[in-house]
Parts: structure tokens; C-alpha cells; sequence
């Protein structure tokens, strides 16, 4: 399947759900706009506009062409896949974990792993920017950050 | 003299302490951001937004602003010594300014890139204090009517001037308007694409969206390219350019200026497009065109004065009528809402510490960077040397301290990765971020005046079009979007937006 094809249609179904969405919000009359007025309104907008590069992808001939993967030709792509991967994980381990120790882990496995830095700057430099952002970060903002079910902070 | 009793106040303001420190720490960290290739503007002022909560709303805009312009100067500095632009604005510079810096004059090449931008900056603020006033005069007669077929303008143009499918940039425009509107409606009450989310009721943050779209969303792509880069100058030296280099400067300095100045205040327009416009209108004007691309510092001159221009000109919106030009200031406006500050004509008359505060601090924040990236080039150079694989998990360990400050809400996270995620696939697919952030910002205010309009006319949709300056508005945007569909126009406008390719 032509990859901007499928984008378009998946753009489709976005905008279809905004309109149906936004319908069961109420449009409300001329003179006075509902909450889904513009969001139909928009809605509708993206469908439209689906609908033009869905016809574009057979009457543009780069478009015509286009394929998963020549979009990622030449690329090494799995390393954005592990950071998604990882960032997700500190995302879920933070709460459990605490800022400090998940924020550590992340840099030392980002830098270690994935970068194949030495051991010395992958420790060192996790350590002092997470300190260094932490006491910015706080100092700036009364925010407690997440200290984990252990109670580190 | 009004005016001088406002510039004078405004002085008054910029030079409170933590004005002038936080100005500092802008136009500093606009400089780095500017040398390091990877990471926009856009990206680390989303990304520092949260800091500014803390501070007050005068200091947070002028450190943000500083970012703005501080990384005009700072990304002509790796363009001139490596090659590769460390900003889009100065994608221009790296043609001219790398082959100086190849026959061994870097030196002049970095100083009549800081001396012209730090000359386009000023009279572009002047500019800018001149025309601010009267434009709030002409704003205040604006009606609802008026402001949404402005902002209807407004994001018409930006899409117009994308740089690829102009279809996909106003799609861009329609998905921003929808994320813009989620929340409570402040009108009915009612919640809207909330997905029963009680967090989301207030709406999606601009800061995880934001981060998401241009800050982690260029780490992806970075990570899976492999950046090299080679520093071709180890160490500068004669920064000040020769009485030739000037006389070959002058007159690209003050053409940039105008050019950059008048791209500026348009919507969308902005420091990309001027530098382009100004290379190519010195390669016109040099009586050796061929010069060009070889060397001539004439190129680096023009297009640098230009972006910087276009960089203090585009505030003018922003300032005088409350509405976003481009997608940093579609940052600034968000900083302004987070405050409680109601951007707008008004704004000079109710708020004059901010208005003329922020003014004056760009002068200062010129000055500011002249020194730091003259005599303190060295330092940049040193910058230049570190790896991004040390820079990148920083930078994206700050975006996430970031993102979670600001609500201590573990859904902002979520949120910025999964806009990081779909801002990675938009590139993929050449969907530009830029109208979706500024459709987000514009999108309740463009909703408030769509139904004010409506509730005064009784649903009459000709209110739009009997006002003179309403309908003035309406048919220049229904002018650019036929002639996006006019064939031969089309690519007139694909070539201006296309020209950052083919040039580099």
C-alpha cells in the first residue's frame, strides 16, 4: 500500500471522529455556536483535506511513489525506537522508583548502551546533570518530585 | 515626548536585577541552542517554559525572547565553522561563511556576522517601538469580526508559505484548532475531547505539546541519523573585519534589514524566508555574482542582518495586536496566557512594564550578545566539540523534568512522548509542525471571537464580510488559497519555499 495513501486515510478517520465527536457535542444555532461548532467545523476541515492528498497520492507522481521504506532509507532507525522504548519506561518506573534513581538509570543506560560512552562518563555526567536540574527545577518551583515507594528522593 | 518617557520606563524595567540576569541566561542559552545543531528555538523555549512559571511574567517573556534572538547569533556561528546550519535562519550562512572560513577567514566571517546582526537587531527594535504604537491605534477599532478573519489571515499565510505541501500545512492548521479547543468549553462549560480525563479538562498543556512536537521529535530524528560534525577551526583569530570587508558589507546590511524587517512582521515569514530572500537579492545586486558561494562576505552580511531583523520585527504582531506570526511566538503568547496577561492591543496601555520592559531588554540583549560571541567565541568553539551523544539524553532528561513540573502530572509525560512520537512520523511524511502549534495557541481565542461575532449578528455570517476590514482580511486569504491551486502559481510558491534545498 502507497504509505501516504494509508497516512491520508488514517487522517480520515481522525477527522470523521472529530466531527462525530464534535456533533454529539451540540452545534448549537447560527446565533449562538455550540461547543462542537468549531470543532465540526475543523473536523470537517481534515477530512477534506484527507481527501486531497488522497487524491494527490495518483495524481502526484513523487507522492504516487511513496513507500514505508523509503521514508526511513538509510536510517538507523531501531535507536529511536530503544529511546521510545526507554522513555516510557521512566515514565512508568518514576513513580516507583523516584525521580532521582529512574532519572540516573535512564541517562546511564541512554549513555552506556545505547552510546557506548565509557563507564566513567556515563556515571559522572547522569550524576551531576541530574543534581544540577533537580536543584534548578526545585529551586524555581515548589514541585515535590515523585520520591518512589522506597522514599529516595 | 511620549515615546521617550516610555523608552525610559521601559530601561527602568530591563534593568532590574533579575530582568537583566534572566536576559542574560536567555541570550546565553540562545547562543547554545543557536551552535548546537539538533535542538530549535521552538524546542528549548517549550522546554524552559516550565522555569518561568516560578518568575515573574515581565522577566519569563524577556529571558524567552532572548532565546528567540540570542539563537539568530548563535547559529551562524557552527554554519561559518562547520558547515552545517545550527538553525534554520542560518542555513544561508554556512554557504558563504564555511568557504571563508575554508581560506582561512573565520575570523572576519563570525565578527561581520555578529556586528550585522547586532546592527539589523537594533534598528529593527527601533522599527519595532515606532510601529507599535500606531498599530494598537489602528487594533483597537477591531471588532471580533475583524480578529478572527485576522487570525484566519494569519494561519493562512504560514500554510501558505510551507515549505512543502501546503494541503498537509493546513491540515496541520485543522488538527491544531481541534487540540487547541480541548478542555472545558469556557462558554457552556461542557468538556470537550477530554477522553474522561479529569486532568485534561484544563485543557493539553502547550509545554508537553510543545516539547513533544519540537524537542523530542528532533532528538528521534537526530538519533537515527547519526550527526557528524567537524569543527574546520580549531582556534579564531581576527575577528574584526578590514575596512574592505565593511565597504563590501554596508550596503547587504541595511538591504537585509529592511527585507528581514518586512518578512518579519508577516505571518510565517520570519527568519528563514528573509535570509533566503536577502542572499538572493545580493546575488543580484554584486557586481561579481560568481562570487557567491565562494566566499563573498557579502553573502553572510545580508542574509544575517536579515534574520536577525525579522527576529526582533516579528514581536510587532505579538505585541501590538495579541496574535502570533510564527510558532515562537506562538510559544510567547502561551507564556503570556500561563501569566494571566490578556495579549491584545491593550496590552501596551494595561501592562507598559512588560510592553516597553521587553523592548528595552532587547537592546540590552544585543549588546549582551555581542560580547558573548565575539570575544567569548572561543568557548562556543569548544561547545561545538562535545558529542551529541552526551547533549541529546541531557536534553531530553530536561524536556521530561520539564514536562512534569508544571502539573506534577505523570499525563504531560505521557502526552509529550506521544507528541514526540507523532512529531517524529509528521517529518517523516513532511507534515510541519509549525501551523499545528500555532492553530493550538490561536484556536480558543478563534473560537471566542467566531462566536461573539455570531451572537451580535444573530447568526448572520455576512458580519464577516461587510466590515471593510473583515472582508479586506477574507480576500487576501481566499486569494493565497486559490492560488495555491492555480498550477503555475503553485510552483512559484513551491520554488520560494523549495529554495532552502536547492541552495544547500
Amino acid at each position: 500500500m502507497n504509505a501516504e495513501r494509508l497516512v491520508s486515510l488514517v487522517w480520515l478517520i481522525v477527522g470523521g471522529a472529530v466531527m462525530h465527536t464534535s456533533y454529539g457535542l451540540g452545534l448549537g444555532t447560527g446565533g449562538e455556536p455550540g461547543s462542537g461548532f468549531l470543532p465540526m467545523i475543523a473536523g470537517g476541515f481534515i477530512c477534506l483535506m484527507a481527501v486531497v492528498i488522497y487524491v494527490q497520492t495518483y495524481t502526484n507522481k513523487q507522492m504516487a511513489q511513496s513507500r514505508f521504506s523509503d521514508h526511513w532509507r538509510g536510517t538507523d532507525w531501531p535507536r529511536a525506537v530503544i529511546l521510545v522504548v526507554l522513555t516510557l519506561a521512566f515514565i512508568v518506573l518514576i513513580e516507583i522508583l523516584g525521580y532521582f534513581v529512574t532519572s540516573i538509570l535512564l541517562l546511564v543506560i541512554i549513555m552506556k548502551a545505547l552510546e557506548k560512552l565509557s563507564w566513567l562518563k556515563s556515571i559522572v555526567i547522569p550524576i551531576v546533570t541530574v543534581t544540577l536540574t533537580y536543584l534548578l527545577f526545585t529551586s524555581m518551583l515548589d514541585t515535590n518530585m515523585p520520591r518512589g515507594v522506597i522514599g529516595l528522593w | 515626548m511620549e515615546l521617550t518617557e516610555n523608552i525610559i520606563h521601559g530601561f527602568s524595567v530591563a534593568f532590574q536585577w533579575q530582568n537583566l540576569l534572566f536576559c542574560f541566561v536567555g541570550v546565553l542559552i540562545g547562543t547554545l541552542i543557536g551552535v548546537l545543531p539538533g535542538l530549535g528555538p521552538v524546542g528549548a523555549m517549550a522546554i524552559l517554559l516550565p522555569i518561568t512559571y516560578g518568575i515573574s511574567p515581565v522577566t519569563a517573556i524577556v529571558m524567552l525572547a532572548g532565546i528567540y534572538y540570542g539563537a539568530q547569533y548563535g547559529g551562524s556561528t557552527t554554519s561559518i565553522l562547520v558547515g552545517i546550519p545550527g538553525e534554520s535562519s542560518s542555513v544561508v550562512t554556512a554557504l558563504d561563511g564555511y568557504q571563508m572560513a575554508l581560506q582561512g577567514r573565520a575570523g572576519p566571517a563570525l565578527g561581520i556576522a555578529a556586528f550585522s546582526s547586532f546592527i539589523a537587531g537594533t534598528i529593527a527594535i527601533v522599527g519595532l517601538m515606532l510601529m507599535a504604537a500606531p498599530l494598537v491605534k489602528f487594533a483597537l477599532k477591531f471588532g471580533p469580526a475583524e480578529y478572527f478573519s485576522l487570525m484566519l489571515l494569519g494561519l493562512i499565510i504560514l500554510t501558505y508559505l510551507a515549505q512543502k505541501s501546503m494541503v498537509k500545512a493546513l491540515m496541520m492548521a485543522a488538527i491544531g484548532v481541534v487540540l487547541g479547543l480541548a478542555g472545558l468549553d469556557s462558554i457552556t462549560g461542557m468538556p470537550r475531547f477530554t477522553g474522561d480525563m479529569p486532568e485534561l479538562l484544563d485543557g493539553i498543556g502547550i509545554a508537553p505539546l510543545a516539547m513533544g512536537l519540537f524537542g523530542v521529535s528532533e532528538i528521534l530524528l537526530n538519533v537515527e541519523r547519526q550527526i557528524k560534525r567537524s569543527v574546520v577551526v580549531k582556534r579564531v583569530k581576527n575577528l574584526l573585519p578590514n575596512r574592505q570587508d565593511w565597504k563590501d558589507s554596508a550596503a547587504p546590511i541595511g538591504r537585509g534589514t529592511i527585507i528581514g524587517f518586512l518578512v518579519g512582521i508577516l505571518p510565517g515569514g520570519g527568519t528563514v524566508l528573509s535570509s533566503f530572500l536577502s542572499y538572493g537579492v545580493e546575488k543580484r545586486f554584486a557586481k561579481d555574482p560568481e562570487k557567491f558561494g565562494k566566499g563573498a562576505i557579502a553573502g553572510v552580511a545580508g542574509p544575517e542582518a536579515s534574520n536577525n531583523a525579522a527576529a526582533q520585527a516579528g514581536f510587532i504582531p505579538l505585541l501590538s495586536l495579541g496574535i502570533p506570526a510564527s510558532a515562537v511566538m506562538g510559544i510567547l503568547l502561551g507564556a503570556l496566557l500561563i501569566h494571566g496577561i490578556q495579549p491584545g492591543p491593550l496590552l501596551m496601555k494595561n501592562e507598559p512594564d512588560l510592553f516597553w520592559g521587553v523592548i528595552a531588554s532587547m537592546y540590552i540583549g544585543n549588546i549582551m550578545l555581542l560580547v558573548l560571541n565575539l570575544p567569548m567565541i572561543g568557548l562556543w568553539v569548544r561547545l561545538l566539540m562535545v558529542p551529541y551523544s552526551i547533549l541529546f539524553p541531557i536534553i531530553l532528561f530536561v524536556a521530561l523534568t520539564g514536562a512534569f513540573v508544571i502539573n506534577g502530572s505523570l499525563l504531560d509525560l505521557y502526552l509529550m512522548l506521544g507528541f514526540g512520537v507523532l512529531g517524529y512520523l509528521m517529518r517523516k511524511f513532511e507534515y510541519e509542525p509549525a501551523p499545528l502549534i500555532l492553530a493550538f495557541v490561536l484556536a480558543p481565542l478563534l473560537e471566542i471571537s467566531l462566536r461573539q461575532s455570531l451572537i451580535i449578528s444573530g447568526g448572520d455570517v455576512s458580519v464577516f464580510f461587510v466590515r471593510p476590514i473583515s472582508l479586506t482580511l477574507l480576500v487576501i486569504a481566499a486569494l493565497l488559497l486559490l492560488s495555491a491551486l492555480v498550477p503555475s502559481l503553485r510552483s512559484k510558491r513551491q520554488q520560494i519555499a523549495a529554495r532552502a534545498e536547492e541552495e544547500t
